[in-house]
């Protein structure tokens, strides 16, 4: 399955050539991808494809064993920590939070890397804490412990965290697992937001392909340690790729709410499709 | 955004705590969940496991008769156990050498059974008595007995050991389950440390307002059966045969408990008679062992693991054989605490924490255990 | 013009005025606990000073201390009491460090030293160096950063594959913590009685021998260490706490970080073992309550500092004179205290589920 060529947007933040391992054990080889500037990008992949993977490669959470990941055209494993940090963002799965840290220190801790020995607390610092607060809704949070927060809200007060650090890219690990839909919607409307109003450059490992077929300007798509797919949700997102991918037999409708790609599963592999539900059985 | 995760490992550890995992669950209606039809390799091994701890322990017997600091001739020895020794040979087999030989194999079975058993009931690969404070709490009774200037026979110092014992394991049980959700395997290890520590931390304060009582229980303090008698070991025998006794009834249900304890509640274990009785049995069969030898680490922690290797997950199988391979252990441990040094002996208690140690490592190390 | 001081949620915030990049936030409620907690091992220390088989009044004391004593009470309070009760300050201040530390790289409140055997590795190095080579204190401080050095080593690679999870590694310890105190029965076992009898007194952990010629450097060196621990780390903690990959996406080298924790934690541990045997539990007691009465999340050292001063202070004052004529070691006290004050933590953490 080869992407069609096309002019390709403005890349900051690239993977060249890696070979991804953890202890010996290749998670994929010789993968390449850019990820466009000021666009909302979804990896999205069966479980164990790697996707984590290649977002803690982008990271430099991992050191691919073979290749490099560039930034802005330097290698990020010869860049300065702090320097990385001020322009990648990540949040991972591994958060910890620590018991009783309120909102507004872990959103605090955010700004470390634009802290030097001297400069502790400048103003700018107080600033991104304030606005990172605003846009993710929980300046009324602040004093509360965030562990006696809603599931919803942590997430939110870990994303604010986050954001506090101003980078112009930032990379998001599966963030809405564990959360119900409405908090997963809202979230997703956040970095959707996030995107088109602050510009910033948005990559999230999804599980939903509904979700990210609508959210995403720009979309992943791996398999078994490669990817097999790279580009707009609308010419990514197709029949052959689902059961090929996924292993689903679906069919592609027109989203009415946006006009993207919306999937409907049929039936998984060799399965058949379940029958209708007989409703009139379970009325009395 | 931990919680999920948490309470999923949580599960996740309890299930597998004890080598089975659902699948295996799903074929045990009958309250013998992980049953032995499942596994008919392992029940075939069993004789075979069983004649080769048999010959184990008898050939651990008879190097514990022969092997010694003193050297005597194995023809004197034989004389000796025979009844037509000389006067030397006699003092050095049937006073020194047999008693403590006795004294060993009941030391070992209790403290395997004990393992074994609490082992069974925490579903918790990791526990042992000594690692989670029962001998503490019955050195402790013993110290306090002796301060108070109880007198020092085992018969009147094994009331102490075991009401420490209780004591401790009820407290642990408690700390355990405290929490919410069944306790982890390392919680429960953190926990059963922390109040080792704290006994022990007593017991050495006692000891050192009154250094000339305590002079002669040094080796005690260690673990060691050296210098123990056939009247010593008279003292407890009651108590462990009882122990052992409630331990065999508890085969079947804990078979059960292993399956969780609101399964086996459903599979119709009366899960509070178990835990009842787990905990008698443990501190009669733990406290009467650490009277008589002091606190022995480990050794329920390794006995009833290998057990589990050789013959499967199936207490029916697991605590017979405790009963049999921790005596074994601790015979050969002890001949090694008699030749390791040259002109004294060392204290058994520190050979078996040299063995078994490394056994707890590795369990942790391999996987066997859920972390978290 | 801009005001230098400012007050945020509780902090105090300072900045230098105009361009200057110069600034601070300052948790005031840390501060003030610290101060607390200081002034309290003032007086536990004036009252260490005081009490013994000659008691002298404060004012007395004053007198002796800046040389205007009788010869008698300068003999008593500043040759005799004095380096001890300094030397229970900065030892209980470093214990506190290293506690913190430790907790951090366990992610554990229970994973202090002393529960995961470098305490146990220490004072095996130690009792080894006073069996065989003799009792210097050069030769003991070496034999004890050498013990804890091989069980950090051994336990990180034991507990290797465990990613972050600091659970693997506390049972590895306690494993390894079992090990070592039989190999240090099996050396009091081998050493002459009269040698042995030194090493079970410095195993105990006390602070009966202590003498400002003898343990002088390593309270010095003690002291510039956890000084120069705290104020490097201080700062890249707070991140650590929330775990190793967030802290590597904010800028922190999260392997780097782990390896200074360790040395930080072991060379002071190590230290407080040469200079006074192994003394258990404070190391676990006082970060938690530095953390409990600063109202902080996470590591906190300062508090844990002076947390850590104001415990062994005290627990050495009630050695030397709970019982009259018997001085105790005072890990014999911190043990019985600090236990009963872990299991209380066991209880509520596990109430918690945060263990």
């Amino acid at each position: 399955m080869n992407t069609p060529a096309r002019p390709s947007p403005a890349t900051s933040l690239r993977a060249d050539d890696i070979t991804m391992a953890y202890d010996g054990r290749v998670i994929g080889d010789h993968l390449s991808v850019g990820i466009p500037d000021g666009e909302f990008t979804v990896i999205l992949g069966p479980n164990a494809c790697g996707k984590s993977t290649l977002l803690r490669s982008l990271s430099r959470l991992l050191k691919p064993r073979e290749g490099t990941v560039y930034l802005d055209g330097k290698d990020i494993h010869r860049m300065r920590a702090k320097d990385l940090a001020t322009r990648l963002g990540l949040l991972p799965q591994s958060a910890v939070t620590p018991a009783g840290i309120p909102v507004l220190d872990l959103v605090r801790r955010g700004r470390y890397p634009h802290q030097s020995v001297l400069s502790r607390w400048s103003r700018e610092d107080e600033h991104s804490v304030r606005r990172a607060l605003e846009q993710t809704g929980i300046t009324e949070l602040t004093t509360r412990p965030v562990d006696e927060l809603s599931g919803g809200q942590r997430q939110r007060a870990w994303v604010a965290m986050a954001l506090a650090q101003e980078s112009p890219i930032l990379l998001l690990d599966e963030p809405t697992t564990f959360l119900d839909v409405s908090h997963q919607i809202s979230l997703l409307d956040l970095f959707a937001d996030l995107n088109r109003t602050a510009g910033r450059t948005i990559v999230a490992v999804l599980h939903d392909i509904n979700h990210a077929a609508r959210y995403a300007g720009h979309l992943i798509v791996m398999s078994a340690g490669r990817i097999v797919a790279q580009g707009p949700p609308a010419e990514v997102l197709t029949t052959e790729l689902l059961a090929d991918v996924f292993d689903i037999q679906a069919t592609i409708i027109e989203d009415p709410v946006n006009g993207g790609p919306h999937i409907i599963t049929r039936h998984q592999g060799r399965h058949t499709a379940p029958a209708v539900p007989h409703l009139r059985k379970v009325a009395p | 955004m931990s919680e999920p995760t948490r309470a999923a490992i949580a599960q996740d550890a309890s299930a597998s705590g004890t080598g089975h995992d659902a699948s295996a669950s799903g074929t045990g209606h009958a309250g013998t969940a992980p049953d032995s039809a499942a596994d008919p390799e392992s029940s075939a091994r069993m004789p075979l496991v069983l004649a080769g701890l048999a010959l184990a322990l008898l050939l651990c017997v008879a190097a514990s008769l022969l092997i010694g600091a003193e050297s005597i001739a194995p023809g004197r020895v034989v004389d000796s156990v025979l009844g037509r020794g000389d006067a030397q040979a006699d003092a050095l087999v049937l006073d020194s050498r047999l008693p403590r030989t006795v004294v060993a194999i009941a030391v070992g079975t209790a403290l395997g059974v004990a393992g074994s058993l609490i082992q069974a009931f925490t579903r918790n690969p990791l526990a042992d008595p000594g690692i989670l404070g029962v001998n503490g709490g019955a050195a402790l009774g013993v110290t306090l007995a002796l301060w108070a200037g109880v007198s020092t026979s085992t018969s009147a110092l094994v009331l102490p050991a075991l009401a420490g014992a209780l004591l401790a394991t009820v407290a642990l049980l408690l700390l355990a389950s405290a929490g919410k959700g069944p306790a982890t395997p390392v919680r429960m290890v953190l926990a059963g440390v922390a109040l080792a520590a704290v006994l022990g931390g007593f017991t050495t304060a006692i000891r050192l307002f009154d250094v000339t009582t305590f002079d002669g229980y040094r080796s005690w303090a260690a673990g060691s059966v050296a210098g123990r008698s056939l009247t010593d070991l008279a003292g407890v025998t009651g108590y462990l045969v009882v122990g052992l006794l409630i331990a065999l009834t508890l085969v079947r249900p804990l078979n059960a408990v292993a399956l969780g304890e609101d399964t086996a509640a459903s599979l119709g274990v009366d899960t509070r008679r178990v835990r009842l009785l787990t905990i008698v049995s443990v501190a009669l069969l733990a406290g009467a062992a650490t009277a008589i030898a002091g606190p022995i680490t480990f050794l329920g922690l390794m006995v009833p693991h290998v057990c589990r290797l050789l013959v499967g997950n199936d207490q029916r199988r697991i605590i017979p054989l405790s009963a049999l391979a921790a005596p074994v252990v601790l015979l050969a441990s002890d001949i090694v605490a008699r030749v390791a040094l040259p002109l004294r002996e060392m204290p058994v208690g520190v050979v078996t924490a040299f063995v078994g140690a490394p056994v707890l490592i590795r369990l942790i190390s391999h996987r066997k255990v859920h972390t978290q | 013009m801009t005001a230098w001081m400012s007050t945020d949620q509780g902090d105090l915030i300072v900045r230098a005025p105009g361009r200057v990049r110069i600034s601070a936030r300052v948790p005031v409620r840390s501060v003030a606990v610290c101060a607390a907690l200081l002034a309290l091992t003032a007086a536990v220390t004036v009252a260490a000073l005081m009490l013994g088989k000659v008691t002298y009044s404060p004012a007395e004391v004053l007198r002796a201390l800046t040389g205007n004593g009788t010869r008698v009470s300068e003999l008593f309070v500043v040759r005799w009491r004095l380096p001890r009760a300094v030397a229970a300050v900065v030892l209980g201040a470093m214990l506190g460090v290293a506690g913190a530390l430790f907790q951090c790289i366990t992610r554990n409140p229970l994973g202090s030293p002393d529960v995961i055997g470098f305490t146990a590795g220490a004072s095996a190095g130690g009792v080894a160096v006073i069996t065989f080579v003799g009792s210097g204190l050069a030769a003991v401080t070496g034999g004890a950063l050498a013990g804890g050095l091989v069980v950090t080593v051994l336990v990180v690679l034991l507990s290797r594959g465990g990613g972050t999870a600091g659970f693997r590694l506390v049972i590895v310890g306690i494993g390894l913590n079992a090990m070592l105190v039989a190999l240090e029965t099996y050396l009091y076992l081998v050493a002459d009685s009269d040698i042995s009898q030194i090493a079970a007194v410095w195993g105990a952990g006390t602070l009966n021998a202590v003498s400002f010629s003898h343990t002088g450097p390593a309270l010095l060196v003690g002291a510039v260490a956890t000084l120069v621990v705290c104020a490097g780390l201080q700062r890249a903690l707070p991140l650590f706490d929330l775990g190793e990959d967030v802290a590597a996406a904010l800028g922190v080298r999260p392997a780097r970080l782990r390896l200074l924790l360790v040395l930080g934690g072991v060379v002071l541990v190590a230290v407080v073992t040469a200079a006074a045997g192994p003394i258990s539990f404070v190391a676990l007691a006082a970060p938690h309550v530095g953390r409990r009465l600063a109202g902080a999340s996470g590591t906190a050292l300062a508090p844990a500092a002076c947390a850590g001063a104001l415990i062994l202070a005290s627990a050495d004052l009630v050695a030397q004179h709970a019982v009259p004529g018997v001085a105790l070691p005072v890990g014999v006290v911190t043990v019985a205290v600090g236990g009963l004050y872990l299991l209380t933590l066991l209880v509520r953490e596990n109430r918690k589920g945060t263990l």
